[in-house]
């Protein structure tokens, strides 16, 4: 008997629950829902960037056989949004129109052909007016508002200083400062947006299933649009086929199915096209970063001065998170005491951007980490060791306020120093190539959520029942990102169980308890953490049945996970009776675990808005990459990326390698190849071959390494994952090209034609000098 | 008549559905198989892949994928189907799906069908999965969340030691000559005459030649194509001779097919033919396709022009034979007369001193669009350039031959200078837009430095007729 050992499942790579289901194509997506008579959903999208609606005339279009239903901004008087400062977004425009391709109407038919024919039938009167499709033609005296109440067409002025940012740039030895463009960039998710609504007239009752990150975001705001009971409502999370954010919040897809299913009397289904995964958007914002950083000649930083513009579309979505974000986290990497932001969230005719990984850090990062970057090169000093003069020392609390416990950065520095062979490499790669690092970090939930409610953060349910089964009843939104593998794990660990003891529910309104999302990067800390808080009730619940049956006192039993007993030498009770004595007398047991973050964590009190960047913990990341650059082309080519992820403790190993790997890849498509272009409002980067993302070919070797700062706060020590190592890739990258190619991109992505430009004026400018 | 085909095993005969209806919808909304996604209706993303099965001549079992979103659905008539549904052994999953579960491949799983399909037919191909070989066979696949490291990592595991296998008697299937509901029609001749007779009674009819691109109106677009012409059963366009001085390609023979010819005989063109879209639409697409949808950015337009090639047009009044570059005449426009087809395409072998070079620039490497590709056939007798054909695509509306470069080559000493003097020539030819993909700045720039790379390309050998080989 004294071999039973609890199994361990902490730090030993887990394939993914749900892997099984996904490679069999049993695993069902929203738009695979496909019950009778289901109806087919169309949206009517306008032609023009902005206008007055004059008059949407549906009476054709209605009065085709087979329509069974037809939506327009009349049917919904109510705003909607995901910042409940900021909620002035309708499913379907109302006054006017303020990009092109938002939604007029939506229509519901028996089949595509029909609803495509009823779509021609429609026709909108409108009077255009001047549409701004930048920043600053945006900002411009002469432009009118896309909105009243927003002035200037500002939609947020962030402005902070903390500590004197003008007298210690006077004491610095080096100031430098450079304006970075970041473009904008789409999720493109591999599953275009999908709902099916299915509306019950005799109980007047809604559910909805749908593609998104946020069910419980999903189910106030059909609520709220819909003017619904909440009791009426069911949303459901179906798998989901990628998020990286653009489905933090509540699209208009969702909304508009569901009001046409009630207005339709019955079951729809509207699934967008590629295209209009692009309308819909909810990606990153284009990003203009103008940085301005002072240092001592020991490479010391005495100040950051920077501003950041965010093209923030028609309406403003996360908008005052992102901008805030982008001014908060450029601390929390390295030692200073000084900085001055002013951020401006700009609207305009273009469709809204939101919250994409690396949620409003990504722009500044570059920007930091290219900057410095130049300044080592200038200090004539290697830039890892210019990182190094720069480490804070945890645990600390930052200049504006960030709580930080554990700080694994130097260690990711060395690792990716030495695995990359940096010190032989840097400087010795011979004509047009180059190797560059750069470092980031991300937080670990947000402190403070969006919808305050003085409810726990995260909370999670075990129901154990008569067949000794334990089912793990969770909100939390698995997207892919393996969040219920990890939330299984925690679970077992602490019990000593085998995870396929452990059955999980998700994302089902009326079954699991509420969750706020898949999102900053919350879900392994905090749920993660009311999973390991669950797991201990349900223990004791059965450490004091074992007891009750061994005649022994709880503290006295020993819990080796399907063995319960009272000493090494007992036999002791199987997990099965066990169970069966925790229900006597009480039947199904479900106990509950609850996760919260402590005040400390809620940021900063300097500067309004400052609780947006607090969190319990923050991961960091440090990469190392190696090009070569085509003297023939500038096609810049990836060789090699060596990335070291501070994770806190790396609780499934296997999906840490492929987060961390996933996030490197993406930063790389946003460095080289991708950006959303518009013509006078129009995509025209609209589908997956316009719109590139790297293909096979140029996904380097990734070389993953993990470091654990084992984090006081965190899950078994856990930090966050699946952000972090996006953004310092494309500094990393450019700084890379600037050392193969003596010149170095500001402006992302770094194309071929960009970069042969730079390269050309660089030797016009060195002809020039020689004469 | 109605078609019929085999759907993992169960024989499915349809009759009824328009023709125009893309496999894709016809497995998820009328078979029930969601399996199969649609992540982009255009080609683009592989989600929707599946595996089409079939004898070759000698009886060996081909595994092709394919992009079930730019399939109609009369294009399975007698088809062997797998579907993502279709490969688990009982209770065991396949191979492939092992691998994808071990490595943490799946992550959101949107993808993972596709990626599925396309490791299938790599693993019953028994291909060995070398680094080259894995990227071809998933080229046509994207995925958004992993990076590829893990998919990779499944292609190596499960890959390489598939047993020879035979389709067997479920690929006995003949498919039928036609397909109509009430208002549209799928054409399927067998024979050249059948053919001929069919466009000239329909010449408004779209040819379909392996539907990579008329696939994307039925399926993204959704236009109801009334009368429809199958290419791809007529014996005539399926067949691929060479002499000693020509390859002669059927206008229905698939890239796929043609592929080992062109490996042999014009190794620049096959590489830049694996960048065309993926296998899933090489395993489709045709060379008459590409030349008869006369896009102005396909990509072996320019090659063969280089190529000195000519089209072979077919009607019932006979046959004439163009040169390529005389065949495009406008904008999405070429010579053809209303009632004629393209028959065949026709390539002089390079002759001794001879070589040819393509080279593709585009900001992505597979599945984009050029910003500028050229191609250059050379010859080189006594240091001399003694006959020198160049086109380029991405510089001009159509694919274009460069006269004012070539003058500035032809009779002169094949030295760098020669090479580098072509800049001003280059520019005299070509006056290029700047869009989305490249600037004019640019285009002009490589255009020319492509010149210096076919240089120094060449110049690694000491005679031409090696570069053939090579």
């Amino acid at each position: 008997m004294n071999e039973i050992k609890p199994t361990r499942t902490i730090g030993v790579p887990q394939p993914l629950v749900d892997g099984p289901e996904k490679v069999s194509g049993k695993a069902l997506y929203s738009a695979d829902f496909l019950p009778n008579n289901c109806l087919v959903g169309r949206i009517f999208r306008s032609p023009v960037a902005h206008a007055e609606i004059i008059r949407l005339d549906i009476s054709a279009a209605e009065a085709l056989p087979g329509v069974r239903g037809i939506i327009t901004g009349e049917d919904c008087d109510e705003p909607y949004g995901v910042l409940p400062i900021a909620r002035f977004e309708y499913p379907m425009a109302r006054d006017k129109v303020r990009y092109r391709g938002e939604p007029l109407a939506c229509v519901a038919a028996v089949d595509v052909e029909t609803a495509q024919k009823a779509l021609d039938l429609i026709k909108f009167e409108y009077r255009e007016l001047p549409a701004y499709f930048t920043s600053s033609d945006a900002m411009s005296e002469d432009a009118i508002d896309l909105h009243d109440h927003r002035p200037g067409n500002i939609e947020r002025e962030v402005d902070y200083e903390i500590g004197d940012v003008d007298s210690a740039l006077k004491d610095a030895d080096m100031v430098l400062e450079e304006t970075y463009n970041c473009p904008e960039i789409c999720q493109v998710q591999t599953e275009p947006h999908a709902a099916i609504a299915e509306y019950d007239a005799e109980r007047d009752y809604m559910t909805v299933r749908a593609s998104t990150q946020v069910p419980f975001y999903v189910h106030i705001m059909l609520a709220k649009t819909l003017k619904m009971d909440q009791s009426q409502i069911r949303v459901i999370k179906p798998h989901i086929g990628g998020g990286f954010g653009c489905r933090t919040e509540c699209l208009n897809v969702e909304l508009m199915c569901a009001l046409v299913a009630r207005k339709a009397k019955g079951t729809v289904r509207l699934v967008v096209s590629r295209e209009e995964t692009f309308i819909t958007h909810r990606g990153r914002p284009e990003t203009d970063v103008k940085m301005k950083i002072g240092v001592k000649k020991d490479g010391t930083i005495t100040a950051v001065d920077f501003q950041v513009i965010q093209r923030g579309g028609g309406y403003s979505g996360y908008g005052v998170v992102t901008i805030l974000y982008a001014g908060s986290l450029v601390f929390g990497v390295y030692n200073f005491e000084n900085a001055r932001y002013k951020g401006l969230r700009v609207l305009t005719n273009t469709p809204p951007p939101g919250a994409m990984r690396g949620h409003g850090t990504v722009g500044v990062r570059y920007a930091f980490e290219a900057l410095i970057d130049e300044i080592s090169h200038r200090l004539k000093m290697d830039p890892i060791e210019f990182r190094r003069r720069n480490f804070l020392s945890a645990p600390t609390f930052t200049a504006n306020d960030l709580m930080i416990n554990s700080y694994g950065l130097p260690e990711c520095l060395d690792w990716v120093e030495k695995e990359s062979d940096w010190k032989t490499k840097k400087g010795n790669l011979g004509p047009y190539r180059g190797i560059g690092v750069a470092a980031s970090h991300y937080l670990s939930g947000a402190s403070k959520s969006v919808n305050w409610t003085g409810e726990p953060h995260a909370t999670i349910h075990l129901k154990l029942d008569w067949d000794a089964s334990i089912t793990l009843l969770t909100g939390a939104p698995e997207i892919g990102q393996g969040s219920t593998t990890v939330i299984t794990q925690c679970v077992a660990e602490v019990l000593g169980l085998d995870m396929t003891r452990i059955q999980s529910v998700t994302s089902d309104s009326k079954v699991t308890p509420k969750d706020n999302g898949a999102y900053s990067s919350r879900i392994t800390f905090m749920v993660g953490n009311a999973a390991i808080n669950a797991a201990n009730n349900l223990k004791q619940v059965l450490i004091e049945a074992a007891a009750r049956k061994l005649d022994c006192k709880p503290e006295d039993v020993e819990c080796l996970g399907e063995v319960y007993r009272a000493a090494s030498q007992d036999e002791g009770m199987t997990f099965e009776e066990v169970v069966l004595a925790a229900l006597e007398g009480s039947g199904t047991i479900t106990v509950k675990g609850n996760y919260d973050t402590i005040p400390e964590s809620h940021g900063t009190k300097k500067y309004r808005g400052g609780a947006i960047g607090g969190s319990m913990a923050y991961a960091y990341s440090a990469q190392v990459v190696e090009v070569t650059v085509d003297p023939e082309t500038a096609q810049v080519t990836v060789d090699k990326v060596w990335v070291a992820q501070d994770v806190g403790k790396a609780l499934n190993p296997l999906s840490c390698e492929g987060q961390i790997q996933g996030s490197v890849w993406m930063g790389m498509g946003q460095a080289i190849s991708e950006e959303t272009v518009y013509h006078k409002g129009l995509g025209i980067s609209g589908s997956m071959l316009d719109y590139r993302v790297p293909s096979f070919i140029e996904s380097p070797p990734i070389e993953v390494g993990i470091i654990e700062s084992i984090d006081p706060h965190g899950p078994f020590g856990a930090k966050e994952a699946g952000e972090t190592s996006l953004s310092s890739f494309i500094p990393a990258l450019t700084n890379a090209v600037a050392d193969a190619v003596g010149v170095r991109p500001i402006d992302l992505p770094v194309t071929p034609d960009k970069l042969m430009e730079l390269i050309e004026k660089r030797e016009s400018g060195q002809k020039a000098a020689i004469k | 008549m109605p078609v019929q085909f085999n759907l993992n095993g169960v024989l499915c005969v349809e009759d009824g559905l328009p023709p125009t209806t893309s496999v894709l919808d016809y497995l998820r909304q009328h078979k029930g198989k969601t399996g199969t996604k649609e992540g982009c209706a255009e080609g683009d993303c592989g989600a929707c892949t599946i595996v089409l099965a079939r004898e070759d001549e000698s009886g060996t079992a081909i595994y092709e994928a394919v992009n079930s979103c730019l399939l109609m659905l009369p294009q399975l008539d007698g088809a062997n189907v797998v579907t993502v549904e279709g490969i688990a052994d009982a209770d065991t999953l396949d191979p492939v799906q092992a691998a994808m579960v071990e490595t943490d491949g799946t992550q959101c799983g949107f993808c993972t069908p596709g990626f599925i399909m396309a490791l299938y037919a790599l693993r019953k191909g028994g291909e060995k999965p070398t680094d080259e070989v894995i990227h071809e066979a998933l080229a046509g696949n994207l995925c958004r969340c992993t990076g590829y490291t893990p998919i990779v990592a499944a292609a190596k595991k499960a890959c390489g030691n598939a047993p020879p296998d035979v389709v067997g008697a479920r690929a006995t299937l003949v498919p039928s000559s036609s397909y109509a509901t009430e208002n549209q029609r799928f054409s399927a001749p067998t024979s050249l005459e059948d053919l001929a007779a069919l466009r000239a009674a329909n010449p408004s009819a779209h040819l379909l030649a392996g539907g990579t691109d008329l696939g994307i109106l039925t399926s993204k677009e959704r236009q109801p194509l009334p009368e429809i012409i199958s290419t791809v059963h007529v014996e005539e366009l399926l067949e691929i001779t060479e002499t000693d001085d020509y390859l002669e390609l059927g206008a229905a023979v698939t890239y796929t097919r043609a592929l080992p010819y062109v490996k042999r005989l014009y190794p620049s063109l096959a590489t830049l033919i694996t960048r065309i879209g993926s296998r899933q639409i090489r395993n489709m697409g045709t060379f008459g396709g590409n030349i008869g949808t006369a896009s102005p950015i396909g990509d072996t337009s320019p090659c063969l022009i280089a190529l000195d090639a000519t089209v072979i047009l077919h009607s019932l009044s006979g046959a004439r034979s163009v040169p390529l570059e005389d065949f495009f005449i406008g904008y999405r426009e070429t010579c053809l007369g209303p009632s004629e087809f393209i028959k065949a395409i026709h390539i002089p072998k390079l002759s001794s001193g001879q070589a040819f070079r393509a080279y593709k620039i585009s900001k992505r490497y597979d599945q984009d669009i050029s910003s500028v590709i050229g191609a250059y056939r050379v010859g080189i007798s006594d240091n001399k350039v003694a006959s020198i054909r160049v086109a380029f695509g991405g510089m001009a509306a159509t694919p274009k031959r460069a006269s004012a470069s070539e003058a500035a080559l032809a009779g002169k000493d094949w030295t760098e200078e020669t090479v580098l003097a072509v800049a001003a020539a280059v520019a005299e030819d070509f006056t290029p837009l700047s869009d989305h993909r490249a600037s004019q700045a640019y285009r002009l720039r490589v255009a020319e430095n492509l010149f210096v790379r076919l240089y120094r390309d060449l110049s690694e050998f000491e005679d031409l007729t090696d570069v053939v080989a090579a």
